[in-house]
């Protein structure tokens, strides 16, 4: 389909610039065509899609721990705009922690990826993910 | 002349036989017949019944047989023969004498009996036994004695009556103990005198009136003033007392002074909060141990890998070298960082009494010389007022200087001033977390710049372990410098907040607690 050739645009918001290195490098990896912007926290991510009604991103990374605001807060802020209801969103944090996996989902979050020390790991989730966003 | 009385008799009152028989076999009195001088002349059963003499032997005996010898010495039967040959009659109750010796309570009355021309010519005696009836009568009488004797005698009660009106008319020696006055003292004043002036003002005790008066009794606990003026912690009781017609003619109050228990309640209560506290600290701890400490672990096996993966190229090498040291880096600062604010949390739970006199002027130039070369380096200047001595840790309160300045140097844009001022202010003036202020006057410290600052919204995050406003790219550090003023400030019992907006620079307030005699070496330099 012409579709399936059409750039994918995914949005990460992280405060640490090591993760957004390594995020992109994953990325680059999966040999998926995605733009990939980034923000630097929450606050930084709201201001972006509040900014620009035709920037509708189709994956939104929210890192957790960050400056300003979370990205619990954040993802919580995105589902109460309605532009953004075939966004999807993945909670992307170093905290392997139960109660952030279940709020992320709560909130709206399709899914929590844990920050792992194989980046293999990472890159296999990235291109499931994409694949299937590619069908949409 | 005993046949004269007898014959007499028989004329006046025993006109038939069956009049005679009647009071020959009434059983509950005594009925004898004495002559003038008192010696019996007859005798019916009932009097044999109490006093256990048969007719033979008590005919021709004088009446004072039935006395005890204190009435004989005192002369009661011929006063009574006196009395009731004058009057008429005499009456009399008290102990007598059985012929066992045993003894009954009776009572007495003794009739003259008269002759035509009004000449007494004898008595007749009737006698009751009330021994039963004088038996409950005394033991009510001592159950009384005792009921009150227990009353007043209670310790650990304030027991008062008051009238309808609440005035006080009866006081027991716990009420003595526990609000100080005597009984002559309070006696006929108003219970609305154990009040303080806001109940009485918000007219508490009058209401805790009505309310017993409806309901019954109106139970309350709060503070009650003693005479010294002293507050005592009571829980009270008031009862309506009602007379037979339902109506209530007074109030009984019970008063119970239960201070020791209120503030061993109320330290228990603090205690509570303390950990409370505490519990949430160590959620935080644990939050902080667990996410940001493996942050940088995380970072360093993943270089790890990266690095193995592409052992071939010489510059990603090097590159990724170089991120794994900052990671251990950064995981030894945040190290050393939760050290340090463990080692203020052991502090605050250590003897107060090692704190001591602290001249926060000297601590101000220390800081001054630490950061003599940043200072040189950004042109900063830091103006101060005259500082007050506090009562404090040194190298606590010393840090506390240092983090904030270092603060206000770190997010500075060009040349940054920095104000350092005190001033005393009352524990009203001051906004926040007002439950944690104890004391009545505070040092409000401020330090200002004209930084960067940052969204009030942000005041609280602000203190927060391991909280940044700002990326790790754009400041240095781990996010524990304003955690660590805040534990300090706490452990001295003040509080600290910060104003800012963004752009206009930062304040941030510190309220150091004014104790006892440091007040007035600092006073005078601090009010101008």
């Amino acid at each position: 389909m012409a579709y399936t050739q059409q750039k994918k645009i995914c949005l990460l918001v992280e405060d640490d610039i090591d993760d957004q290195e390594l995020f992109d490098l994953c990325l680059k990896k999966t040999g998926k065509n995605v733009i990939c912007s980034k923000c630097n926290n929450g606050a930084e991510a709201l201001n972006l899609l509040k900014s620009d009604p035709d920037y509708v991103p189709d994956v939104i990374f929210l890192d957790v721990n960050m400056p300003k605001m979370n990205g619990l807060e954040c993802l919580q802020k995105i589902r109460e705009m309605t532009r953004f209801n075939n966004t999807r969103i993945f909670v992307y944090s170093t905290t392997s922690d139960n109660m952030i996996e279940k709020k992320s989902k709560d909130l709206g979050a399709q899914g929590f990826i844990a920050k792992t020390t194989r980046l293999e790991e990472l890159i296999i989730q990235l291109e499931g993910i994409f694949a299937s966003v590619e069908t949409m | 002349m005993t046949n004269d009385l007898i014959k007499a008799l028989k004329k006046a009152a025993g006109k038939t036989d069956l009049y005679r028989k009647m009071i020959e076999e009434i059983e509950d009195y005594a009925i004898i017949l004495m002559d003038k001088h008192g010696f019996i002349q007859d005798w019916n059963r009932g009097a044999q019944k109490i006093k256990g003499y048969t007719e033979e032997e008590i005919i021709g005996k004088h009446f004072s047989i039935f006395y005890l010898p204190d009435d004989l010495e005192s002369g009661l039967p011929g006063r009574l023969i006196t009395e009731a040959r004058k009057n008429g009659r005499a009456g009399s109750e008290g102990w007598r004498r059985r012929k066992d010796g045993s003894q009954f309570w009776g009572s007495i009355t003794i009739t003259a009996i008269h002759d035509d021309e009004g000449e007494v010519i004898g008595f007749s005696k009737v006698t009751r036994d009330l021994t039963e009836k004088k038996k409950a009568e005394d033991k009510l009488r001592m159950s009384e004695q005792r009921y009150h004797k227990m009353v007043a005698e209670i310790q650990d009660y304030a027991i008062t009556l008051l009238d309808e009106n609440g005035i006080i008319e009866n006081w027991n020696s716990g009420a003595e103990k526990i609000k100080g006055y005597t009984a002559s003292e309070i006696l006929g004043k108003s219970f609305e005198i154990f009040y303080t002036k806001s109940d009485r003002e918000s007219g508490l005790p009058k209401r805790l009136l009505q309310t017993a008066r409806e309901k019954g009794k109106a139970i309350q606990e709060g503070y009650r003033v003693r005479k010294d003026g002293s507050r005592f912690w009571g829980t009270i009781v008031i009862t309506a007392l009602h007379g037979n017609d339902g109506k209530v003619i007074g109030f009984s109050k019970v008063t119970r002074d239960l201070t020791q228990q209120k503030l061993a309640e109320d330290q228990l209560k603090a205690y509570t909060k303390e950990l409370e506290f505490q519990n949430i600290e160590l959620e935080q701890f644990a939050y902080v141990a667990s996410h940001d400490l493996q942050e940088p672990l995380r970072k360093i096996q993943t270089f790890a890998h990266l690095i193995l993966e592409n052992y071939d190229d010489k510059e990603f090498v090097k590159r990724y070298f170089e991120k794994l040291g900052m990671s251990a880096k950064r995981m030894s600062d945040l190290v050393k960082s939760l050290l340090e604010y463990s080692r203020l949390s052991k502090d605050m739970n250590e003897d107060s009494s090692k704190q001591i006199k602290v001249d926060l002027n000297e601590l101000l130039s220390e800081a001054r010389q630490d950061f003599e070369l940043l200072i040189q380096e950004r042109k900063a200047v830091i103006i101060a007022g005259k500082l007050p001595v506090v009562r404090g840790k040194r190298t606590q309160l010393g840090q506390l200087f240092s983090n904030l300045i270092s603060n206000s140097l770190k997010f500075s844009k060009e040349d940054p001033v920095i104000r350092i001022e005190s001033t005393l202010v009352k524990r009203e003036e001051i906004v926040n977390e007002k439950e944690k202020l104890k004391y009545k006057n505070y040092y409000k410290i401020t330090f200002s710049d004209n930084g960067i600052g940052f969204e009030q919204q942000y005041d609280k995050v602000i203190f927060s372990l391991f909280q940044r406003l700002h990326g790790k790219q754009d400041y240095a550090g781990t996010g524990i410098g304003l955690a660590l003023c805040k534990k300090i400030v706490e452990n001295h019992e003040g509080v600290i907040n910060t104003v800012s907006e963004p752009g206009k620079g930062a304040t941030f307030n510190v309220y150091l607690p004014v104790i006892g005699q440091v007040k007035a070496l600092t006073a005078e330099r601090d009010v101008k």
